[in-house]
């Protein structure tokens, strides 16, 4: 191991970080100047636009922008509304209904939108008047909405997980993404125990109970949206077709939906959905490219052998391991955003965790999890940021109403890693995994 | 240079939004083929593969030129107050991805590209020069220094107001 190596690598990706250079960017230059230590200024160079030119070249890749631009469509359609209207359905009855009802609807929404931060601003700019009126504190109603955000991160599809498969050298996508299910509901349901424990106790009201006819009209306005999950996920199940495929299904889907049956858009508009589609994917797919790099820099360093040697220097116990590995991640996910955190640590970590035995989905769902937290603390969290916007609460004002919830993650968080059959039980199941 | 700017802004996102609407096509039609007309497709696999390196480079130029690039920008945000140092960092961080852009960029990729052409490497499938797929790693790099070098003119031009930001 090579200690030069390892401090030049890190130590400028850092400073360019901490600088503000674009993350692709410093991972790619960082990579640059650590693999010139070792290998004359062509050489290093050929390694890193080799490696990137390879990682680029990948069908699986393809899903990322065909779900992002189905997520587009949806997300221009008027679906948050029908979700909403469906999710007050299932979650109204409970003790303030409307943190409920924000909770199911960013599941929901999440899932078929496959973003976050869309999820956050679509049910939370939706939610966040109602709840004012209501009289909840618009400060807590902005944490709701924030932590229950990334669900749809973990239930799927997910585009996180296509790039977990990929970078940890072709995880069954079919598997993370059944994997995926129960830990995010696991993580939508603990944080509906504190919304309903803290309302309860505030005394926020419960919504009137609806009509036969409304539940009826509801579910059959919602089912449309829900039926692309259903879609895509018997697809992939059924071994019909493979994720990219049902990708490309997707937006052909949400296609037909948006611009026939909902009629909410225009072929005018298309262009303008497509394009803010490529730009989010080509943010995605420039930071693969580089961290392709990074990674064929850090193992040239040995830093994956480095860093599971230290850890198993303090400790043989896989518990303790896999404790501390959740904690650097948490640490990383405050200040990363989660597709450059999860490029950089899968390959640091997952070595060690397949050496500890661990199955690469379960350890996959783990690693989503935990960034999952990430993304909604501060001082560098895009649900975070989104969710105190939408519902225009400072960010300062947040943190407090926040605290609760960032607890029942984290103890779902340690339920997802210390219990794997949350995660494979259901990719066993229909996978036979 | 404006004029360059908005001309490439106009080619890149028609370029990007035309290729990814046959992106879409190609895999549905490998969908299509394979079950309702039971002929799988052999060569969509690869048009596919190819058209989105090409998209996701052309739409990562485009990209920094909307300067919407994933960053960490607490520094920013701290210095917003003081022009002068806000301005400094700006060059720097400007100065420090046209590294990027030229050397990794335009000289790597350009030379992975020339390589690729010499061995004269194919695709099994569609027999297509490979070297012209990995073209898109260069020419990416020089759109992006193009974008980059109206920032950094913007960033050394004494008045604050001379060079409008890209539209966001």
């Amino acid at each position: 191991m090579d200690w030069q190596i390892i401090i030049v690598l890190f130590g400028s990706f850092f400073l360019f970080l901490g600088i503000g250079v674009p993350i692709s960017f410093a991972i790619g230059i960082a990579s640059l100047l650590s693999i010139l230590l070792s290998l004359p200024f062509d050489a290093a160079l050929a390694v890193i636009s080799q490696k990137m030119a390879s990682g680029l070249d990948s069908f699986a890749l393809l899903a990322i922008p065909f779900f992002i631009l189905a997520g587009n469509i949806m997300n221009q359609g008027g679906i948050a509304i029908r979700l909403i209207e469906f999710a007050k359905i299932l979650g109204g009855r409970l003790p303030g209904s409307l943190s409920h009802v924000n909770i199911l609807a960013n599941m929901m929404f999440g899932s078929i939108s496959g973003s976050a931060v869309a999820s956050a601003a679509a049910v939370g700019g939706t939610m966040a008047p109602l709840q004012a009126k209501e009289g909840y504190d618009p400060a807590y109603s902005a944490a709701v909405n924030i932590t229950s955000c990334p669900t749809g991160l973990l239930i799927p599809p997910s585009n996180t997980f296509i790039i977990y498969s990929l970078i940890s050298g072709g995880t069954s996508i079919g598997a993370l993404f059944l994997g995926g299910y129960i830990p995010g509901l696991l993580m939508g349901l603990s944080l509906m125990c504190v919304a309903g424990f803290i309302a309860k106790r505030r005394g926020y009201p419960v919504s009137p109970k609806s009509s036969g006819a409304e539940i009826l009209k509801k579910t059959l306005d919602a089912l449309p949206s829900l039926g692309l999950i259903i879609v895509i996920m018997g697809g992939i199940i059924g071994g019909i077709f493979t994720a990219t495929e049902a990708s490309a299904i997707a937006v052909v889907y949400t296609l037909i939906l948006a611009m026939v049956v909902y009629r909410s858009v225009s072929l005018k508009q298309l262009p303008a959905i497509i394009l803010e589609s490529v730009v989010t994917t080509s943010i995605v797919l420039l930071l693969i490219g580089a961290s392709m790099g990074m990674s064929w820099a850090m193992a040239n360093a040995d830093v994956p052998y480095m860093i599971s040697e230290t850890l198993l220097t303090i400790s043989d116990n896989p518990i303790i391991i896999l404790l501390i590995i959740n904690i650097i991640l948490l640490i990383v996910g405050i200040f990363m955003d989660m597709t450059p955190a999860l490029l950089i640590f899968t390959p640091i970590f997952f070595p060690i965790a397949m050496e500890l035995g661990m199955d690469p989905v379960h350890f996959g769902i783990m690693m989503t999890f935990n960034l999952a937290i990430g993304i909604c603390t501060p001082p560098v969290g895009s649900a975070l940021f989104i969710g105190c916007s939408v519902a225009n609460v400072r960010i300062d004002k947040v943190i407090k109403p926040l605290l609760p919830f960032y607890a029942v993650l984290i103890v779902a968080l340690m339920l997802v890693t210390f219990i794997p059959q949350l995660s494979l039980m259901l990719p066993q199941f229909f996978l036979g995994y | 240079m404006n004029k360059l700017i908005t001309i490439m802004n106009k080619v890149l996102s028609l370029f990007c939004i035309s290729l990814s609407s046959v992106l879409v096509l190609c895999v549905v039609w490998q969908v299509f083929s394979r079950y309702v007309l039971n002929v799988p497709s052999t060569f969509t696999d690869e048009i596919a593969r190819f058209l989105f390196i090409w998209v996701g480079l052309m739409g990562a130029a485009y990209t920094l030129g909307q300067k919407r690039h994933l960053a960490i920008d607490l520094l920013a945000m701290k210095l917003e107050h003081d022009a002068i140092k806000h301005k400094r960092l700006k060059l720097l961080i400007n100065l420090i991805s046209m590294v990027f852009a030229s050397v990794i960029m335009v000289y790597g990729g350009g030379k992975l590209m020339l390589k690729t052409l010499a061995t004269g490497q194919i695709s099994p499938s569609l027999g297509m020069e490979m070297g012209l797929v990995y073209a898109a790693i260069p020419l990416c790099g020089l759109f992006m220094m193009a974008y980059l070098l109206r920032d950094i003119l913007e960033d050394i031009s004494p008045d604050i107001n001379s060079i409008p930001p890209a539209n966001h």
